[in-house]
């Protein structure tokens, strides 16, 4: 077979491949766009790609059950998620700058720790983390998904690869000689010049914080209070049961301000898992 | 001296207006205020729904857009409401108690309500001012249950849960020949006649519609003929000959398909109050009026199954269910609290104008009888007093089968149960894993 | 200006201390503390009871330890972690390194791949409780919309009530058995997780030197060969490292499986996964803390293994990277 033609044939396969897989996807996004705007017994029926109708009706339905509050929801996620993202960032850069600009005995070692730290997943602690926080009150309060969030090994790694090749000591001692204090320097200077570093690395630490299901059920109590993922797990409860175009509804609203976020800085998030995996 | 006197207005308004009576019942709210919200837990919107269209206008209360109740005394209610799947409700109530939020009253059921009654998370009645003599017109089973290892009475209830056979009176007729309850009651008198009237149904609707929904309501009926609660005084798990009995039912039911396959709570068992795959159902009192009237497809005669129902004793007598109002330990509004609780499960008056709206069956001996005496119908059951039929069955339950234990053991059962009837292990094999399962989640049990 | 920086290093090195403080700090507190209390938990019989009783703390050596992995769970949900891990990751590792070699092929130049990275990585951000309840509202028995496209297509029997026996097929109870949750949860994961890691791998294939595939090319290699002699040994690193990163993960999954998870199944367990179970431990029925403690251990125990190995693969990298910068 001529050279050409094997080459097409295989681009063929890859871009059929390429296509499949797009569409697998996508695929459950729009079957839960689509029964979003179903009524219940259609959605019984079998799966469509056309939308119905319902849409208002099950909007409806859904702010009755009072129980439900989508924004709410969102709202403490984004509490949490936040918190922890600003504490994760500003502090991870703070002791990456430590390790980097300044030299002292213990530097390896506090390195090392750090990267040693980071091999060890927090749910394996839970249980201690839960008994210790009961004992201080803590429990059902957002303090303890969100303080943790300063000692994060992963996020310091990073920035210091950045800071390494970004950050040049000379900077550092030129503020110096101009009479900034170190903590100054830290803040207006080193700073802002990780600003890319630090944009790429909050996207990650805040979708992740968003989505996390497993600590905060071990810590939430109060259903005002459930994070985005926790509402999501209560969709399976026996109140929806007759009532599933709520359910996709319902679903619909906690999966698309990801799905906008995301296809917004789709660019960054793709190029920082990339940079993340290889660390050149 | 104003309450009694309002009380008996209101009564006397009722007997003389009718049961249809769609006037407001008022009565006086004379509760300080502390300015803080009440918290209350529960696991659904029911006694929330019950307080908004209930108390609220009855004290002159109001409910803003949103949903919140006010006072008139400018104080608020706050719900917390944790469904009860997997047994959440139960781990969430437990993490709120131990971890002292602020928490002045919870709502508990039937399956666990003992093990709060038995624990400090709950205040006797008297330290809020109600006495044991105040409950007197209660169905003292009732009363037992709440009833701690000191005598101290730890929760009220608003209903009774005596429980009934609720079956389609048209499918019956032309299925089975049946014209009325009576005769329908000869075909359910007991589990033999009841299996075979099962495999009548399903051979003459060739297979379109079925006696029952699932095994899983058989276990509700089933489990309150047993000689020995799940676990004894010794912390010992006990398997009754009831439960064995049950596997093997269970396993004839799916293999003869005699059931809907519709599990409790799913939405094709939810589905088949309005359409006419399920012929019959076993509820108690609340399920009717919570369950059924909100699924039959309408709401007057014709409409959807509404009128189409009757009920009848069935195999044996049961409750199912009911629930317990408990004054948390970390109150802060007793006497709110109080009042709360003498509306719903004590005040005659209030009980029974709850009682006619909503068709539940009030924890009040003397209201209902008078409601009885009244010359009561249900039209949703075409015309049929079926609280006759509840007041005969009262008497005859039998808690001393309540553990603490019981919901999570009863789901623990369940998966046990599935497996057998699906065919992927043999009994011995089942009974194995379960008394695994049950020491394993609660390991202060012992099993042989 | 050496000089110059060895004084200043001597007067400057505490601001290295207090820079770093905050996060030794709160790692104490919140994780090394909290891992130190789970060790010493492990070792107690402490629970709240079913009926409301606290029991202990009290010691009781290796006794949670014995239990947890004779009578109770704990073999069984490692078991289904690492099952439904593999029939997940194989196949994304295949998948992953497919598409990586036919989109960095030089000679095959395929268009698009922007695009097509977007799409696939999408549900990677995506809430993985959200895609869960999708899949268990698909799932439904007997009249879910995957039963009822099954039953359109005649696969089932329409009759949904129609006697398993003589049937060919009735409506599928999926949620009920094992292996469909498996394969659901195992797939769920996939679809969440190839497009990572096929970035990824992209990424790292970029980074080696297009001389060594022309040095190959003029030496008559097809394509296949490439990949297979030059590639993969290259890559190694990067695919140890997914593949590690992959296992710790797998070990922690929670979200998927717990909420695949319907109330009363037969398939409980096979899907139970190590942290579902030490959530249940700690959270139904008698919440026991000695136990879970136990539980997260043996977790800790194996994740430590696998994380020391990601540790010398990635010591390498970083050593290497430094040494290019001199900074040592």
């Amino acid at each position: 077979m001529k050279y050409s033609v094997r080459i097409g044939l295989k681009k063929a396969l890859v871009y059929t491949v390429s296509f499949v897989l797009c569409v697998t996807s996508v695929m459950p996004f729009l079957v839960m766009f689509v029964n979003a705007s179903r009524e219940n017994y259609d959605i019984q029926q079998g799966i469509s790609l056309i939308p119905g109708n319902m849409l208002k009706e099950n909007m409806q339905t859904l702010r009755d059950r009072q129980n439900f509050n989508v924004a709410r929801g969102m709202w403490n996620s984004f509490q949490v998620a936040g918190l922890s993202t600003v504490l994760a960032l500003y502090f991870s850069t703070l002791t990456a700058y430590g390790l980097v600009v300044y030299s002292f005995r213990l530097r390896k070692a506090a390195f090392t720790l750090i990267m040693a730290t980071m091999m060890i997943p927090t749910q394996v602690s839970i249980v201690g983390f839960f008994t210790f926080m009961f004992r201080m009150g803590l429990t059902n309060t957002y303090w303890p998904l969100t303080i943790p969030a300063i000692a994060s090994p992963t996020v310091v790694f990073f920035m210091r690869q950045y800071m390494l090749t970004a950050l040049p000591l000379e900077m550092v001692e030129a503020a110096r000689i101009d009479g900034s204090s170190e903590f100054n320097t830290f803040n207006r200077i080193a700073l802002p010049l990780m600003k890319p570093a630090l944009a790429t690395q909050a996207i990650f630490i805040f979708i992740g914080s968003w989505n996390r299901l497993f600590e905060p059920t071990m810590l939430i109590s109060s259903q005002d209070k459930y994070t985005m993922p926790m509402l999501v797990a209560l969709l399976r409860s026996d109140r929806f049961r007759t009532d599933y175009g709520t359910v996709y509804l319902a679903l619909s609203l906690t999966v698309l301000p990801l799905i906008v976020v995301y296809l917004l800085l789709s660019k960054h998030i793709i190029r920082g898992v990339a940079l993340g995996g290889v660390k050149e | 001296m104003k309450r009694i006197a309002s009380m008996v207005l209101a009564i006397a308004m009722l007997l003389t207006i009718g049961l249809a009576a769609a006037e407001a019942y008022t009565t006086d709210f004379d509760v300080p205020a502390t300015g803080k919200p009440l918290v209350i837990y529960s696991w659904n919107d029911e006694f929330q729904g019950m307080l908004k269209n209930y108390y609220i206008p009855a004290v002159g209360g109001t409910v803003e857009d949103d949903g919140t109740m006010i006072l008139p005394n400018g104080d608020k209610i706050e719900f917390v409401i944790n469904p009860n799947d997997g047994g959440v409700y139960q781990q969430k109530l437990d993490a709120a108690l131990s971890a002292g939020e602020k928490l002045d009253m919870f709502l508990m059921e039937a399956d666990y309500a003992l093990k709060y009654v038995n624990s400090d998370y709950t205040l006797p009645l008297s330290e809020i001012g109600i006495t044991e003599d105040a409950l007197k017109d209660q169905y003292p089973y009732t009363v037992d249950v709440a009833r701690d290892e000191n005598g101290a009475i730890k929760g009220s209830s608003w209903q009774a849960a005596p429980g009934l056979f609720l079956y389609r009176r048209s499918l019956a007729e032309k299925y089975l020949g049946v014209k009325t309850p009576e005769e329908m009651q000869e075909k359910v008198k007991d589990w033999d006649t009841f299996l075979e009237t099962a495999r009548e149904v399903a051979k003459a609707s060739e297979n379109a519609t079925k006696l029952i929904p699932s095994n899983g309501d058989v276990w509700q009926v089933i489990r309150t003929k047993r000689e020995s609660p799940w676990v004894n005084d010794d912390l010992e798990l006990v398997i009754d000959d009831q439960v064995k009995w049950y596997f093997d039912f269970a396993k004839t039911l799916r293999d003869e398909n005699l059931t809907a396959n519709a599990n409790p709570w799913s939405e094709a068992w939810n589905a088949g109050i309005g359409n006419d795959s399920i012929m019959g159902y076993f509820f108690s009192t609340w399920g009717i009026q919570w369950v059924m009237t909100g699924n039959c497809g309408g709401a007057a005669p014709g409409e959807g199954t509404y009128g189409d129902w009757a009920a009848v004793d069935g195999p044996q007598p049961y409750y199912w269910g009911g629930t317990w109002l408990a004054a948390a330990s970390s109150c802060e509004n007793k006497p709110l609290v109080k009042d709360i609780i003498e509306y719903f499960t004590i005040e005659e008056g209030s009980m029974k104008d709850y009682c006619l709206k909503s068709k539940d069956y009030v924890n009040n001996t003397v209201a209902i009888q008078n409601i009885i005496d009244a010359g009561f119908t249900f039209d949703f059951l075409g015309g049929q007093d079926h609280y006759s039929l509840f007041q005969a069955v009262t008497p005859l339950i039998d808690t001393s089968t309540m553990s603490p234990y019981d919901q999570n053991i009863n789901m623990l059962m369940d998966t046990e149960v599935n497996s057998y009837v699906n065919g992927d292990k043999d009994f011995d094999t089942a009974i194995a894993d379960f008394k695994n399962a049950v020491v394993d989640m609660f390991p202060e049990i012992t099993a042989e | 200006m050496a000089t110059g920086r060895k004084n200043k290093s001597v007067s400057y090195a505490r601001y290295g201390y207090l820079f770093i403080l905050p996060f030794f700090l709160v790692y104490i507190v919140f994780q090394a503390y909290p891992l130190i209390n789970t060790f010493y938990l492990a070792f107690q019989k402490y629970m709240l009871t079913g009926a409301g009783k606290w029991v202990g703390p009290k010691f009781v050596g290796l006794d949670n330890f014995k239990n947890v992995l004779t009578k109770g769970y704990a073999i069984r949900a490692l078991s289904n972690t690492s099952i439904m891990w593999i029939i997940n990751f194989i196949p994304q590792i295949f998948l992953a390194l497919l598409l990586a070699k036919w989109f960095t092929d030089t000679r095959m130049r395929i268009r698009g791949q922007g695009l097509i990275k977007v799409l696939v990585f999408m549900p990677n951000i995506i809430t993985a409780a959200s895609i869960s309840v999708l899949f268990y509202s698909l799932m439904a028995y007997p009249q879910g919309p995957i039963n009822s496209l099954l039953a359109t297509l005649g696969v089932i029997d329409a009759n949904i009530y129609a006697n398993p026996g003589t049937a060919a097929l009735v409506a599928v109870r999926f949620l009920e058995k094992g292996w469909y949750t498996r394969i659901a949860i195992a797939f769920i994961n996939f679809w969440m997780w190839y497009g990572n890691t096929m970035i990824v791998l992209i990424s790292g294939i970029l980074g080696i030197s297009p001389t060594l595939y022309e040095a190959a090319e003029i030496d008559g290699a097809t394509s296949g060969q490439s990949f297979r002699k030059i590639t993969i040994p290259l890559i190694k690193p990067i695919i140890l490292y997914t593949l590690v990163t992959s296992l710790i993960g797998g070990m922690q999954m929670y979200d998927v499986p717990a909420l695949m998870l319907q109330d009363g199944s037969p398939a409980k367990a096979m899907i139970q996964t190590n942290t579902m179970y030490i959530m249940e431990l700690v959270y139904s029925g008698t919440k026991d803390y000695g136990r879970g403690a136990a539980v997260s251990i043996l977790l800790f125990i194996v994740t430590a293994v696998l994380s020391l190995i990601l540790f010398f693969i990635l010591r390498d990298r970083d050593e290497n990277m430094v040494k290019r910068r001199g900074q040592k």
